[in-house]
């Protein structure tokens, strides 16, 4: 499987992936690893002889720590006096200095029983009080997954005033691994396993998945190939192979250019060097399809009584404290006033589980909006814009100041714009922009200025990246590993303005022209939202009744025995091979 | 056996078994991540090695043979808790536990490295060694003590093994030069 250079020149691994395998181990040692850490852990360590090492080394310096001098200093006060090692210094004098009469270590099993307690006390009295001084742990509170939401609040300083629900959800299946024969020794799962939504890295050989929606997929090494969900994937590079096996089954690969959907075929697609997408129709026929690139919901707030969304009609239920005002675009917009009733929830878009549900994005996101901001920015007060909180597989924009562990990259303690995301095996980060006016980043006094912003936050997992932009301009970003997924969606409502109960988190100031999208705009379409909205225009120049349009227009349909190449900057067919 | 073969053997054995039970306790550790647990299998190993160590060959070095009874104790109690396991796969377990004393057994510069790194900790990381390390405080009961959330001492966690692991790395490759 994936990166078996490892295993066999012995190379050492490259930055990412040490820091991706220590962030993982952490997880473990914290307790706090979910399932899809576990899964991609697994992987990890299969993978290779040099992850394996690099794993344990850093287990081992845990380890370690526990044995220093520092440690072991401050073992000498044990705390549970029920602990066999749990000796004071009068039991040190009352060591033997040699075996007990009669105790022969050996050749005869039958000493054990009967002075097996005598063995052991005399083991442990004598060189368990040299190494392990320390009693058992003290029995304390179990680790924060799981704590109540409020807990939280209550534990991060003392009063309730920030939020994160760490509660466990289920995740959406989507395919299984099948024949284990084809696959690698080195293979990281056994024939058979489930997977969620995933990122296959797969450096040789071949591997064949079958997915719930029942298409059977073939992976070809070297090939990146995103398991996105039930019915779809995602190839960053390399090459797969879908078989649909009944006119039941259905699928479609995605590409960065294009989406190529199954028609009851078998088919194959390849990514150029060049990242150009080769569709190659082995049976049947193949639909080419190209993106929308319009949101999935989209509120401009201007009817009054009719807060529904523009695209599908999702409506909103409006807290007390939320007020219809004269827009900041177009007609209207919602005023919020940090209060606790100032929320808006929207009603539909959930899923059953994560991975599904009208807010479930994978291979890219966006949240945009017009804001005016009266955030105070102190210690611990947070104004959110948007967040959906799936556990910890939550989406969020929000002003934030403080200390919690979620910044990737890491920053000080400030003020900042902070873009929250579940990332499939790297767990849940937040890129935390920090409002100290350096490097092109706005303060926090230019942002709360009273005048409107435009504010959009993206992520794709076909660069990785990850970015705020602020008045059109690209303020801060960071890179994860190209095609790490999100994992998002799920059963809790979205919120607009302010966190789900109990509505901790309120915004102060005015939101409008609020779009969720699926995908990550690029800059040039962000600067063109922008212009739009500097003239006081929404971002689309179409009529509204075309926002609600299929978000996959079809481009050509190829069929068995034929193939073509599309090119990887305008999506269209380069040439016809047959 | 005669008392004084006995004591003799029991003498010898104890001599060994303090000089490397550091080495078999944290080969134990690194594999095992729950003190308890850790604790447990340290002791079924003590006892399994003075009960064989009848049959133990005098010119055979001594931690190789400790840390291969801690391994099939630490795949013991993987076997017997597979009901919830959740991390490794039994064929992982045996791959890591093999590879781990590979590594136990050429551990010791980096332990040396170690020392000295520690001795490099501000203030506060090494009150965070005795804490969590020294008194096995869980990071709530830390958090609480230092009046800080419990993701700040998962960070300070982090960080600490970070910065020591480069501080080891960085000074085994100028023991190389």
């Amino acid at each position: 499987m994936a990166r078996d250079d490892h295993a066999s020149n012995g190379s050492p691994l490259q930055d990412d992936e040490r820091e991706e395998l220590f962030a993982l181990a952490d997880e473990i040692l914290q307790g706090t690893a979910d399932l899809p850490q576990q899964v991609r852990l697994t992987f990890l360590l299969h993978q290779s002889a040099e992850f394996r090492r690099a794993y344990l080394h850093y287990m081992m310096l845990h380890a370690e720590l526990s044995l220093t001098d520092e440690a072991l200093a401050s073992q000498s006060h044990p705390t549970d006096e029920n602990s066999p090692l749990n000796l004071d210094s009068a039991n040190l004098t009352a060591i033997p200095s040699a075996s007990p009469s009669g105790v022969q270590p050996s050749q005869s099993a039958a000493w054990i029983v009967p002075f097996i307690g005598t063995i052991a006390a005399i083991l442990i009295l004598t060189v368990g009080i040299v190494l392990w001084k320390s009693p058992r742990p003290v029995a304390l509170p179990p680790p924060p997954r799981g704590l109540a939401p409020e807990r939280i609040g209550e534990i991060a300083d003392g009063h309730v005033n920030s939020y994160y629900d760490h509660r466990e959800m289920p995740i959406a299946f989507v395919a299984t691994l099948r024949d284990e024969a084809e696959v690698n020794s080195q293979s990281p799962v056994s024939s058979g396993i489930r997977l969620g939504a995933t990122t296959v890295r797969q450096e040789s050989g071949k591997t064949r998945w079958a997915f719930d929606s029942g298409a059977d997929v073939h992976i070809l090494g070297p090939t990146m190939f995103g398991l996105e969900s039930k019915a779809t994937g995602v190839l960053f590079s390399g090459t797969v192979n879908a078989r649909l096996p009944n006119p039941e089954s259905k699928f479609s690969v995605q590409t960065p250019s294009v989406r190529v959907v199954d028609l009851g075929t078998e088919f194959r697609v390849r990514l150029t060097e060049r990242g150009d997408t080769e569709v190659q129709v082995l049976e049947g026929e193949v639909e080419v399809q190209t993106m929308v690139r319009l949101p999935r919901y989209y509120w401009n707030f201007d009817a009054p009584n009719d807060s529904r969304d523009l695209v599908v009609g999702e409506r909103l239920h409006l807290g007390k404290s939320v007020n219809h005002v004269p827009g900041l675009i177009g007609e209207g917009a919602l005023e919020f006033d940090n209060t606790r009733e100032a929320y808006v929830e929207v009603e539909g878009g959930l899923g059953d589980e994560v991975g599904s549900g009208g807010f479930a994005v994978t291979h890219g996101v966006s949240i945009e909006a017009i804001i005016v901001s009266r955030w105070n920015g102190k210690w611990k007060d947070y104004d959110e814009i948007f967040r959906k909180e799936d556990g910890d597989y939550r989406i969020l924009l929000s002003f934030q100041h403080d200390d919690f562990d979620y910044s990737v990259p890491p920053i000080d303690p400030a003020p900042c714009l902070s873009f929250g995301l579940h990332l499939e095996g790297l767990g849940y980060s937040e890129l935390d922009m920090p409002l100290d006016g350096k490097e092109g980043r706005p303060t926090r006094k230019e942002l709360t200025d009273g005048q409107p912003h435009h504010i959009v936050a993206t992520y794709d997992c076909f660069t990785g990246r990850k970015a705020l932009y602020v008045d059109g301009q690209l303020c801060f970003e960071h890179t994860f590993p190209k095609g790490t997924l999100i994992l998002s969606g799920g059963p809790v409502p979205a919120r607009i303005g302010n966190t789900h109960m109990p509505n901790h988190e309120p915004f102060h100031g005015i939101i409008d022209e609020l779009a969720f999208y699926d995908f990550a705009l690029s800059s040039d379409e962000i600067a063109t939202h922008h212009a739009r909205v500097s003239q006081g225009e929404s971002y689309f120049d179409i009529p509204a009744e075309q926002l609600q349009a299929a978000r996959w227009k079809r481009m050509l349909v190829v069929t068995e025995g034929e193939s073509k190449l599309f090119s990887v900057l305008t999506g269209l067919p380069i040439s016809d091979e047959s | 056996m005669d008392a004084e073969c006995e004591s003799q053997l029991y003498e010898q054995f104890l001599g060994r078994f303090v000089q490397d039970q550091l080495r078999v306790l944290s080969y134990i550790l690194a594999l095992v991540h729950d003190r308890n647990d850790a604790d447990d299998i340290f002791q079924e190993t003590s006892l399994v090695l003075w009960r064989e160590y009848g049959s133990y060959q005098p010119d055979r070095e001594f931690l190789p043979w400790a840390l291969g009874v801690a391994r099939n104790q630490v795949l013991k109690f993987w076997r017997t808790r597979k009901g919830d396991r959740h991390v490794y796969s039994e064929v992982l377990v045996e791959q890591l536990a093999d590879d781990a004393l590979d590594i136990a057994l050429e551990n010791e510069p980096r332990r040396r490295a170690l020392r000295e790194c520690v001795k490099q900790l501000t203030g506060r990381q090494r009150q965070l060694i005795e804490l969590f390390y020294g008194k096995n405080l869980a990071a709530m009961a830390i958090a609480d003590a230092w009046d800080r959330s419990v993701f700040t001492v998962y960070k300070a966690l982090k960080v600490l093994r970070r910065s020591l692991l480069r501080c080891i790395e960085s000074r085994l490759v100028e023991e190389e030069l």
